[in-house]
Formats: C-alpha cells, sequence, structure tokens
C-alpha cells in the first residue's frame, strides 16, 4: 500500500482523511474496550457493580426489613459490612452500596435513579460526615456516569455549581462510559506502576472542615429534608449515619436540629472519642477503628430498625383495618396515616448517641 | 462591570470571568462546526463567520465585555487609519500616543487598578499616613492583556511604516479576536497575521494534518503532563505535604516547572493545531525552554511571542544594549519588571519579573567581563552544566509565579535549610519522573531533530500511528482535573 512503502512525506487528503478515521476508530474502541473490560478488570468496578445491581434488586420482602447501607469510603473503611449484618440480626436484610469520593448531591440523585428504577428498599442508611451532607462537591464524572440519571443532569449540574465548560464534561460522562470511567480507569493503572501510591495521595485529601455558621448548618438540614422527602415518597425510611471523626464537624448541632424535624440521625460514637490510632489518616477509620465504630452502629441501627419496623407492621395493620372500615361505612372517611404514625421525633430521640 | 465594595470584605479583588477551555468537550465540538462549516465559505464569508464564531466564543460565558473588546478594536482601527492618512509626524505622534495612553487605560483600569490602589494605601498607612481608598470589585475580563499588547503591536508598526493600516475593520477585527489566540495567546505579529486575514485561504492537506497532530500534543501536555504534575505542586504548595523542608521545596518546584510548561505549551500547540484546521500559522511559541543554557537563551524559548514583544515594543524602543553602561542594565530590569507585572497585579510576578532581570543582568556582566570564562564554552559538559543550573534558577523564580503571596514564598523558601525525610517524598518524585521524563525526553528529540513535534518530518503512516498511541496516552492517564489553563488568568 502507498502509505506503508512510500517514503512520501507530504499528507495528502487521503492521509487527512484516514487520519480522522483512525482518531474515531481509536476512540470508538476505547469506548467498546471500556464497557467490555473495565468491570473484569476492575475489582472496586466489580464490587460496585454488584452492590448496585443488589440495591436495584431490593423489595419490601415479608420475612426480612430490606436496608440499603450507602455511602463513601468513610463506610467501606470504617464499617465491617458482614459484622454489621450479624450484629443487627437476621431479620434485617442489609445491603451495601460503596461508590467512593461521594457527597450529598452524588446521593440525592443517585438515590432517584435507583428509585426510578425499581429499587424498593425499607430503610435507606446514609453514611456521610456533615462537611459531605453540605458540600456542593460531587464525585466526578464517574458518579455522573454511574449514579446520575440523564433527565436530572442539568439540574444535578446546576446543584454541583458547573460552569459550561463542566457541563460539557458532565453530558460526555454522563453518555460515554469510557468518559465515566477514565479517572478510576487512570488510578487502577497508576496503582499498578506505583503501588505506593495511595501513601502519597492520602496526604492529598484536605481535612474536612466543620458546618461554619447557621446558613452551612441551615444547608445541611434542607438536604436532610430533601432526602428524606424522596426516600418517603418511595416508601422507604431515611437513617443518616455520622461517623467518627477526630473533631466535632457540626454533628452535635446537625443531630439536634434533624431531631427536631423528625429526621433520624445517628452518631454511634461521638467525635473525639476515638483514638488517633484509629484512623488511617486523617478522617478514615483503620480496622482497629472499624472494630469499634462497626458494633456501636449495629447496636444503633438495631435500634431504629426495630422501631421502623414495628412502625410499619402498625400501618400494614391500619391500612388493612382501614380497608374493612372502609367497606363498611359509606361513604369513607379521608384519614391522616401521619396521625397513627408513631411519634419520629421520639424515635429519633431515643436512638441518640446509642454508642455513647 | 465593577462596583464599589466595602473595604474589608474585597477577598479577591480582581474576579477572572470563565471562558471555553480548550480541552473541555465543549471547545471539541465547537471546533468541529466551526471548522466544518468555514471550508464551505467563500473568503469574504469565511472572515464574517470566523469573526462571528469567535465573539461567540469570547462571548459565550458573558457577553460584558464583547462591548470593551469591540470599542477597543474600534478605537484603534480608526486611530491607525488617521496614522496612515497623516503626514504630520507631530499628528502622527499625537495620536500614537493617544491610543497608547487608550490602551493602557484600558488594562491598567480592569488590571491594576486595585493593585496599584492596594500597595499605595499600604505604604502611605506605613508612613503614618492611613488613608481609606476605595477598591472596586473588578472583573478582570479574559484575554485583555493579549489582544491590548496586539493592538499595541499593530498601532506601533503603522505608526513605524512597516505596515500598511488595515483597509477592513472586519479584517481588522478578525485579526484581534481570532478564537484560536484570544484567550492566552500566542501574541500575534500584525506583519505575520494581518496578511493571512486579509488574503485568500485554501484548504491545505498537510497543514490541516498537522494541525490534528498539534491540537493532540497539545492535549497530551496538557491533560496528561501539566495536570498530574499540578497535583504534587498544588500539595507541596498548600502545605499537605508537610512543612515546608529542601524536599518539599524541590518536588513543589519542579512540579510547577513541568506544570506551567505542559500547561502553557499545551494551550500554545492547541492553539496552534486549531488555527492550522482554519488555514492560518501561528508563531511558535515554546522551543524546548528547560534545555536552555543561559537565561538569555531561556527568553528565547519561553513564551516566545510575549519575549519578542517585549523586545522590539519595550527594550528596544528604550535603548536595548545599544546604550552605554548602566543603561543596558536598566533597560533590562525595567524589561522584566514590567514582563512580570504584565503576568497579574502581584508583587510576586514583580519579583518574579525582578529575579530574571537580575539573573539577565549578572549574565551579562559575566559574558561581558569574561569572568568564569570556561563555564560559557561549548564542550558538551558545560552545556549540561548550563542547563542544570539555569533550569534549577528557573525554578527557584517559579516559587514566587507560584505562590499565592510574597510571604507564602518566603517562608516556603525558608524550607531550604531544613531537610526532613518522609517514605512518600519518594512517591512524589517517582511520580514526577513519571510524567516530566517524558516531556524531557521529547524536548530533547526536538531539540535534535529541529520538529515542531515528534516524528513531524517522518511518513504520514507513521503520525497517523502516533496519533493512535497519543490518543491511548491522554484517554488514560489524564488528570481528570478541572484546572483552567494557568495563562487564562494573565
Amino acid at each position: 500500500m502507498h502509505l506503508s512503502t512510500s517514503n512520501f512525506k507530504t499528507p495528502s487528503g487521503r492521509h487527512v482523511f484516514l487520519l480522522l478515521l483512525t482518531c474515531a476508530l481509536v476512540c470508538a474502541l476505547i469506548e467498546a474496550g471500556t464497557a467490555f473490560e473495565f468491570e473484569r478488570i476492575s475489582r472496586i468496578e466489580q464490587r460496585r457493580e454488584k452492590e448496585y445491581q443488589g440495591a436495584l434488586e431490593m423489595h419490601s420482602a415479608e420475612h426480612a426489613t430490606s436496608v440499603l447501607v450507602a455511602g463513601n469510603s468513610l463506610l467501606l473503611e470504617g464499617v465491617d459490612f458482614p459484622q454489621l449484618q450479624q450484629d443487627v440480626g437476621p431479620e434485617f436484610s442489609l445491603r451495601r452500596l460503596v461508590v467512593e469520593g461521594t457527597f450529598y448531591l452524588d446521593w440525592y440523585y443517585g438515590l432517584r435513579r435507583m428509585f426510578a428504577s425499581g429499587a424498593r428498599p425499607n430503610v435507606v442508611v446514609l453514611v456521610l460526615n456533615p462537611t459531605q451532607l453540605s458540600s456542593s462537591a460531587i464525585g466526578g464524572d464517574y458518579t455522573t456516569h454511574f449514579l446520575v440519571d440523564k433527565t436530572d443532569l442539568l439540574q444535578f449540574a446546576n446543584d454541583a455549581g458547573a460552569d459550561r465548560n463542566r457541563m460539557s464534561s458532565m453530558a460526555l460522562a454522563n453518555i460515554s462510559f469510557f468518559y465515566g470511567a477514565r479517572a478510576e480507569i487512570r488510578n487502577w493503572i497508576l496503582g499498578e506502576i506505583l503501588p505506593d501510591l495511595p501513601n502519597l495521595t492520602r496526604s492529598f485529601h484536605s481535612t474536612p472542615k466543620p458546618l461554619a455558621g447557621t446558613d452551612s448548618q441551615e444547608l445541611a438540614m434542607q438536604r436532610l429534608q430533601r432526602l428524606d422527602r424522596i426516600c418517603q415518597e418511595h416508601g422507604a425510611e431515611l437513617v443518616f449515619v455520622i461517623p467518627p471523626s477526630n473533631a466535632d464537624l457540626g454533628t452535635s448541632a446537625l443531630s439536634k436540629a434533624a431531631s427536631a424535624i423528625g429526621i433520624q440521625v445517628l452518631i454511634p460514637i461521638a467525635p473525639g472519642l476515638l483514638l488517633p490510632s484509629d484512623y488511617s489518616d486523617r478522617f478514615h477509620l483503620s480496622p482497629n477503628g472499624a472494630s469499634k465504630f462497626t458494633p456501636a452502629l449495629a447496636a444503633g441501627l438495631r435500634q431504629v430498625l426495630l422501631v421502623s419496623e414495628s412502625r410499619r407492621n402498625m400501618t400494614t395493620a391500619f391500612k388493612s383495618g382501614l380497608a374493612i372500615k372502609r367497606r363498611l361505612s359509606d361513604p369513607p372517611r379521608q384519614t391522616s396515616f401521619a396521625n397513627a404514625l408513631p411519634d419520629r421525633t421520639a424515635a429519633g430521640k431515643a436512638v441518640h448517641n446509642p454508642g455513647n | 462591570m465593577a462596583g464599589l465594595l466595602p473595604r474589608g470584605r474585597q477577598g479577591h479583588l480582581c474576579v477572572l470571568l470563565k471562558h471555553m477551555w480548550f480541552d473541555s468537550p465543549a471547545y471539541a465540538l465547537f471546533l468541529v462546526l466551526v471548522v466544518a462549516v468555514y471550508w464551505r465559505l467563500d473568503r469574504k464569508r469565511q472572515n464574517i463567520f470566523l469573526l462571528a464564531a469567535s465573539y461567540l466564543f469570547y462571548g459565550w460565558w458573558d457577553y460584558r465585555f464583547l462591548l470593551l473588546m469591540i470599542g477597543s478594536t474600534a478605537i484603534d482601527f480608526f486611530i491607525a487609519r488617521s496614522i496612515q492618512r497623516s503626514e504630520s509626524q507631530s499628528t502622527r505622534r499625537t495620536l500614537l500616543v493617544t491610543s497608547l495612553v487608550v490602551n493602557f487605560a484600558i488594562l491598567g483600569f480592569f488590571k491594576y487598578f486595585n493593585f496599584f490602589t492596594d500597595s499605595l494605601t499600604h505604604v502611605l498607612g506605613t508612613l503614618g499616613l492611613g488613608v481609606s481608598a476605595p477598591l472596586l470589585r473588578i472583573l478582570l475580563p479574559p484575554g485583555i492583556s493579549f489582544y491590548t499588547f496586539q493592538e499595541i503591536a499593530y498601532i506601533v508598526d503603522v505608526y513605524k511604516r512597516k505596515l500598511p493600516a488595515a483597509e477592513s475593520f472586519l479584517d481588522y477585527a478578525l485579526f484581534i479576536s481570532l478564537f484560536p489566540h484570544l484567550i492566552a495567546g500566542p501574541i500575534q505579529r500584525p506583519s505575520h497575521l494581518l496578511p493571512q486575514v486579509q488574503s485568500p485561504r485554501n484548504f491545505q492537506s498537510d497543514q490541516f494534518f498537522d494541525g490534528i497532530l498539534l491540537i493532540l500534543s497539545g492535549l497530551f501536555r496538557k491533560c496528561v503532563i501539566a495536570d498530574n504534575c499540578a497535583l504534587l505542586a498544588n500539595a507541596a504548595f498548600s502545605g499537605s505535604l508537610g512543612p515546608s523542608n529542601l524536599p518539599v521545596l524541590a518536588i513543589g518546584a519542579y512540579a510547577f516547572a513541568w506544570q506551567i510548561y505542559g500547561d502553557f505549551s499545551g494551550y500554545s500547540d492547541i492553539a496552534r493545531g486549531s488555527a492550522q484546521l482554519l488555514g492560518f500559522h501561528f508563531m511558535v511559541n515554546f522551543r524546548q525552554p528547560y534545555l536552555a543554557t543561559s537565561i538569555q537563551d531561556f527568553w528565547r524559548r519561553w513564551h516566545i511571542s510575549l519575549s519578542t514583544w517585549l523586545r522590539d515594543y519595550l527594550y528596544i524602543p528604550l535603548g536595548g544594549s545599544a546604550e552605554p553602561g548602566y543603561k543596558t542594565y536598566r533597560n533590562l530590569f525595567a524589561t522584566m519588571l514590567l514582563g512580570g507585572l504584565w503576568h497579574g497585579a502581584n508583587w510576586t510576578f514583580v519579583v518574579w519579573g525582578w529575579l530574571h532581570g537580575m539573573a539577565l543582568a549578572i549574565e551579562r556582566y559575566f559574558r561581558q567581563t569574561g569572568f568564569l570564562g570556561k563555564i560559557f564554552d561549548r564542550e558538551v559538559k558545560w552545556i549540561w552544566l548550563r542547563r542544570i543550573v539555569v533550569f534549577h534558577l528557573v525554578c527557584l523564580s517559579w516559587v514566587f509565579f507560584r505562590a499565592e503571596s510574597l510571604s507564602s514564598a518566603i517562608s516556603l523558601l525558608r524550607g531550604l535549610g531544613h531537610w526532613t525525610w518522609q517514605p512518600e517524598y519518594f512517591v512524589a518524585l517517582k511520580f514526577l519522573a513519571l510524567f516530566a521524563v517524558p516531556l524531557f525526553l521529547m524536548d530533547l528529540y526536538l531539540e535534535h531533530s529541529g520538529e515542531e513535534y515528534v516524528l513531524q518530518q517522518r511518513t504520514p503512516a507513521m503520525r497517523v500511528a502516533l496519533a493512535c498511541g497519543v490518543i491511548l496516552l491522554i484517554s488514560l492517564f489524564s488528570a481528570n482535573q478541572a484546572n483552567a489553563f494557568i495563562y487564562f488568568q494573565f
């Protein structure tokens, strides 16, 4: 062929076409390769995909209350999940969904997408620290692809304060598997080349800052209410878990305010109680810290779940009673179910700080 | 555009407007659409379309400064026409001065008003004359330093009769605002770009082919080299690697050196490549700067479009090196100080410029007196020794360029006298080597081959293969950082 044998160095129109075609082909191959190979190669992706599919399959089971425990690396490293399931008890079916580097916005839109895709857990347990709750940061292109629905993309970008450059990047990430996963792919390759790289990147994490001022606390409250609302709309209860931290990131203020409006916030271990050796870096728990946090979380969570279960049973009983009543009475009366439910504020207060 | 802010709440006084980044999908889409439509039009319509596309590019994020740019363009267009028509030397000089005053006034107000007001207030406060000067919240129009310098060059060239004034406002406006160079250069010489705008452009496959490869080269430099090095530079300068000591300082300075080089040369490559897709040629802006054997050589290789501008429109008019004795040194210092200040309204840039002026002056003194004579020999060992010394001097000056303030630069430099070793530092150096060494090797190759990008003189098939490799590297190693190009802020 002319191209391979000639030493003619000036590109012709045909070469331009060949170059453009090759670039397009390479991009298509990368996209296809990522779709087929990424999950096979990456253990993190295998775990995430398995957990995500598991979350989508969650339905209101008759024999056990289904509980989705979602969060980021604070959950992954801070909780021994098999131990948690064992401690909470067999009457509760726990499933975990961890997406590293995620914040409030990722989970709000992630839950929307999961509910829209048919996930119906009885209880959603979200593990984030107060800073992550009030932050407008997002997990990046990865969560944009895997957690956010196309129809929510514009709103997600607006909430994240993305400018138009970032919006165009997010739009591409939402469409393209490769573009969404490229940061993970890069991290995986770099990890293969420099196995000790995590020792360095750990120092890149900035220390979380406490919620400063009433605006920030107000924002956190609004966000909790927003999360609670979307869970309620899909028949689930929200439990917000604040993991241990070196310093008080506004935990107690948030918890008090949340209790006042009936949102359950669990603080299994209060800030500052664990030793520095219980942390592997500035805010992730070490295995030692996880061995302390897991039973504390299990104890608190079990109480919440028991209350939740009894409330659900009462609601079911009330519903069947009402159905009988409706059949008997004519015309049927309007009844507020909310009045028949146990006081959620009291329930929230009852489980507050069980680990302390 | 500007409004009074209560004193004490100013924070960052100059707010940089956001605009289209060359490494964003938005720009890729924009460029593809523009190129696809552009080559279907005749020359007259090509210019109208490109001007509209350039104004859209500039005004897409914030339309407010379009009027400023159009106004500034119109003033210089008409002044240049008047200079051309006038036979009276005094009238011509008056018109030139008027244009310079207007251009510098606009640049000075938007870029330096708060800097000078704040500095003056500080000095008066130190002298016990506490005054409260008003500070304005001023939005910095994107690319103002670049297009102002281009307009000044045009006016001066017309005044010196090196160039006839443009007859068509459309052509002149396009010369000023052509989108590939609009935001961060390269600063185009009127004598180079204006004739290209004024004459028909034909599709040339080799130019188009090279344009695509230049864009890929630029993306590699920006997304792979610069953005990865930025992780280390940011960590070192923000204190995430611990308190300043020699290893932290070295990691920060080396990482920033490769970051800014990858960033700005990457930007320039994308700009040049984009221009070539439209049938234009832009001047080369970087030529392996870290292989410079002297500071003077460094400035022949680094941001060439700015350094030659400063030479031709500031240093030489001041007298250059033709002046005897101390005046040459004065001219050097003045040029470098103003070059530093051009980069931003901060004393760190002034010190950066001063350091380069000082280094150039010392170098000149050594050359003239024959002091350290052997050092300037052309033997390979001396060449490499000079390269290493020059690279480290440049890295030292980058500390001021990168630091938020003079005090933070000085506190980082205090680490020169402290040595603490952590295992993470070795990982950081390996990480830096992973991204800086390929660029260094590329530079060595380009230095010897004289090419503008790797394999430029090889067969098209080899270059297509190179493109595949580069796309793969960009895909796998892009740092995925939302980092604007550093020079966008200037």
